[in-house]
């Protein structure tokens, strides 16, 4: 799609083109910009390939292993579901959040125009590659199968059909379901996978036989699994009713124009009035004192000035947000940060750190899930194992959010070109702000391994194992994820940094480390889970904590010792 | 406090941003630091302020070395980037109470700067409202005035003159940045008016290419200059010209 006039376009590259080769420095420059440009888009294409085969090769052995290719045809579901959810979310972000909007909103075009224009850069950077992982996991399939010919073009055109739906149920979810927690959604699968792979033999082998003995059904639940479905007539004796999915999966096809139409809709480029807001007077909440979007306020609430200078002359604005009164966890944590820690807890939770009501709302959730779980169990025990499946994977997302939570600290801000993190601008070092995150998270221990052991027990008892191994599971689970948060806040300073993005000695040395340690913590940790010997478990419980505080010290030193740039460029 | 860079060398993919800088700077200077675009000024204050890790060469503060572990150092230093960086959810007042408090800067005598600089700045009367709701020109007044109450030795400063500030402000910039360097405090700013830099400024730090071409007071700028009223357009004519 071009944007503006391809004969004046031609024109300026001819002209461009003169110019540069009549100049043997531009000449050069243009070269090593082209060579790259080059180099950027072969290794995109090169990364995408490799993870398309990925895709095929886990897909193949899960058919090797368990011998049905159902189950192949449910991990291909399941990525369908993954991408989905991932294309759910970044669909948005690319239309209306592009870099390119404003400069767009200057030019003479229509809104649709836009739209079409920040579209098509979605399916030509994100969702074209999506097919190959399409195509490779039906291509396992057929390979492990000696399909026909014919077979061969029936899945190549169902990868197609699946691309297809894929993209559908994306810009259904991304139009009418905006407000669903995506990132969380798959920020979960990312974490489960990473953990099933790491721990294949003691855990994943399991959820690989779980899924094995669920395939049929996930397949015919899940609108993303009916596309696979439609594979089963390829197979020797398949039934002829998987070809009935074809009409579902026609009208979520045939949504795809509706919802884009709806995500155009929402694109404007019309100026924004919001209403005049009210003074943030120090020692009220400002959130109480906010209009919402969109609200009108007749008289918005303005001090006077000689009543501002007071304030400012009294000091009064120099006093300090009193959150500490939201509950008595925050009480003590406020009385065990030292003066600097509250400033820096003032800093990364400016809007003050809250610890008692999201806890009780986990709780809450948590009681509402199990109450409903057992409830539905008295009907149907398939129901009761979403159900409590469900609401303990949403809960867990949500505790792990509270005991991970890094406030605003790492909010990125771009800045003439580059990307920093907010911190990173101010007298702000490393272990300082680890120090008061690492505060802000032990003070929630005690209510996140009630938490985790309270699950681990329900889990004990619907598998019928002794509850005492629960509790120590579940106690074992809630100190790990503890222990991982050395990591994440490790994740957290590295993003917006250049700290893996440059070849050269120390960078791959850091990254190698960063990766064998991450590896090297889940590994431990799923060995003191499922290591019968319980001396042997907690000596390797040891070892992940110690390893997770390695690898928190170790990247510190790096950046401490200015070993890389604090700052990363704005992608293009 | 006396800045020194011993051949720092800075280095994006195969762009010499910054090639073998040695500079020294003593303090109660106000330094103008020149350059075409992409000639390595932004990067240079980068390092300063530890955003930037040098590839090669160090950066000592009163010959301390710097590293970003070193807050004693870092406490001294403020950077305003082209864009501040605050809370924008947050009054003016807060925000400056935030910065202050991060810089050890909110004791006695806070509330009379900030109440100074605020009313200096024509602040005043919007001093509680969220930063979301002011113009550009008055968000960076809001970072410059935490920057003059936290009042640190040096200052780093990226293009402040291209900030939307109205005259008001540019020249209520000017005096307190004249003022602090009288106090000692280092003033160091990349601009690309040269009119401003020519009267602001005492000292000019010529960059190209990632290089230092020259790095002198105006004074004996201007005497060594053949059209004395545009010394700055001459030294970035003849730059043009000879193509180095």
């Amino acid at each position: 799609m071009k944007l503006h006039s391809p004969k004046f376009e031609k024109a300026l590259r001819h002209e461009v083109k003169r110019v540069v080769r009549s100049s043997p420095a531009l000449k050069k420059e243009y070269r090593r910009a082209k060579k790259a440009g080059r180099r950027r888009t072969k290794a995109d294409w090169i990364i995408w390939l490799i993870l398309s085969f990925v895709v095929g090769w886990i897909i193949w052995v899960f058919v090797k292993i368990t011998g049905h290719p159902v189950t192949g045809l449910a991990a291909i579901n399941l990525m369908t579901l993954f991408l989905a959810a991932n294309y759910a979310r970044n669909l948005p972000l690319i239309i209306y959040h592009a870099t390119d909007l404003p400069a767009l909103s200057l030019l003479p075009l229509s809104e649709s125009e836009v739209f079409r224009w920040e579209l098509q850069k979605f399916f030509r950077r994100i969702a074209v590659f999506s097919l190959f992982a399409m195509i490779s996991g039906y291509g396992a399939l057929g390979i492990y199968l000696h399909i026909s010919f014919m077979q061969w073009v029936g899945a190549a055109a169902l990868a197609i059909l699946s691309w297809a739906t894929l993209l559908a149920l994306a810009a259904l979810c991304a139009a009418r379901l905006p407000k669903l927690p995506y990132p969380i959604f798959t920020a979960g699968i990312y974490l489960f996978g990473f953990g099933v792979l790491m721990t294949w033999k003691a855990f994943g082998i399991a959820v690989l036989h779980f899924i094995d003995g669920i395939a049929p059904v996930l397949n015919l639940l899940l609108p993303t699994g009916w596309c696979p479905s439609l594979f089963q007539l390829f197979l020797p004796g398949g039934e002829w009713w998987p070809a009935l999915l074809i009409v579902p999966i026609a009208l979520i096809i045939w949504t795809l124009k509706s919802s884009l139409e709806l995500l155009r809709s929402r694109l404007t480029y019309k100026e924004h009035i919001l209403p005049e807001i009210p003074d943030q007077i120090p020692g009220t909440d400002p959130n109480a004192s906010a209009p919402k979007d969109g609200a009108t306020q007749s008289s918005p609430a303005h001090l006077e000035t000689a009543a501002i200078e007071e304030i400012v002359h009294t000091r009064r604005f120099l006093v300090r947000e009193p959150w500490d009164k939201r509950g008595w966890f925050e009480k003590k944590l406020w009385q065990w940060l030292n003066p600097r820690e509250k400033t820096l807890a003032e800093f990364a939770f400016p809007r003050g750190f809250s610890i008692t009501k999201p806890w009780k709302t986990v709780l809450r959730n948590f009681s509402v899930t199990v109450l409903a779980g057992f409830v539905a169990g008295l009907a149907n025990l398939t129901l009761e194992f979403w159900i409590l499946g469900v609401g303990f994977v949403l809960t867990f997302l949500h505790a792990l959010a509270l005991i991970w939570g890094n406030g605003s600290a790492f909010r990125a801000l771009l800045s003439s070109g580059v990307r920093m993190h907010i911190y990173a601008v101010y007298p702000i070092t490393y272990r300082e702000l680890s120090r008061m995150l690492f505060k802000a998270s032990v003070i929630q221990l005690p209510m996140f391994i009630a938490y985790t052991v309270a699950c681990a027990v329900l889990v004990s008892y619907l598998a019928g194992t002794p509850i005492g191994w629960g509790i120590i599971i579940g106690f074992k689970v809630g100190l790990l994820i503890f222990a991982a948060r050395f990591i994440t806040t490790t994740l957290a300073f590295s993003g917006s940094t250049n700290d893996s993005t440059q070849f050269r000695l120390r960078t791959i040395a850091l990254v190698l480390l960063f990766i064998g340690l991450a590896c090297a913590f889940v590994a431990l940790g799923g060995g003191s889970l499922f290591v019968p010997n319980p001396i042997i478990a907690w000596l390797l419980f040891l070892a992940a904590v110690f390893d997770a505080y390695a690898l928190f010290r170790i990247y510190g030193w790096f950046h401490s010792m200015n070993k890389f740039d604090l700052m990363n460029f704005a992608q293009r | 406090m006396k800045i020194e860079l011993r051949g720092v060398l800075k280095s994006y993919r195969s762009l010499r941003a910054l090639d073998h800088v040695s500079l020294q700077i003593e303090p109660g200077q106000i330094i103008s630091l020149l350059g075409p675009n992409g000639a390595g000024k932004t990067t240079l204050i980068r390092c300063l302020a530890g955003i930037a890790a040098p590839d090669k060469g160090g950066i000592y503060f009163d010959e301390n070395e710097f590293r970003r572990d070193r807050l004693d150092l870092r406490k001294r230093i403020y950077l305003m980037p082209d864009f501040p960086f605050l809370f924008w959810e947050h009054s003016i007042v807060r925000n400056i109470a935030i910065i202050l408090r991060l810089y050890d800067a909110d004791g006695d005598g806070a509330e009379k700067r900030v109440l100074e600089l605020l009313r200096d700045f024509d602040l005043l009367p919007l001093a509680l409202r969220p930063v979301h709701s002011l113009s550009r020109g008055q968000i960076y007044k809001t970072g410059l005035v935490a920057m003059l109450a936290a009042d640190r030795e040096v200052w780093l400063l990226d293009e402040p003159f291209a900030s939307g500030m109205d005259p008001q402000g540019i020249d209520a910039f000017k005096r307190h940045a004249r003022d602090a360097a009288g106090r000692g405090r280092t003033i160091l700013y990349s601009t690309q008016i040269l009119d401003v830099a020519e009267r602001f400024s005492g000292r000019v730090c010529l960059i190209h290419k990632g290089e230092i071409r020259a790095f002198d007071t105006m004074d004996n700028l201007r005497s060594r200059a053949r059209d004395k009223d545009n010394v700055l357009q001459e030294m970035f004519r003849q730059l043009r010209e000879t193509g180095q």
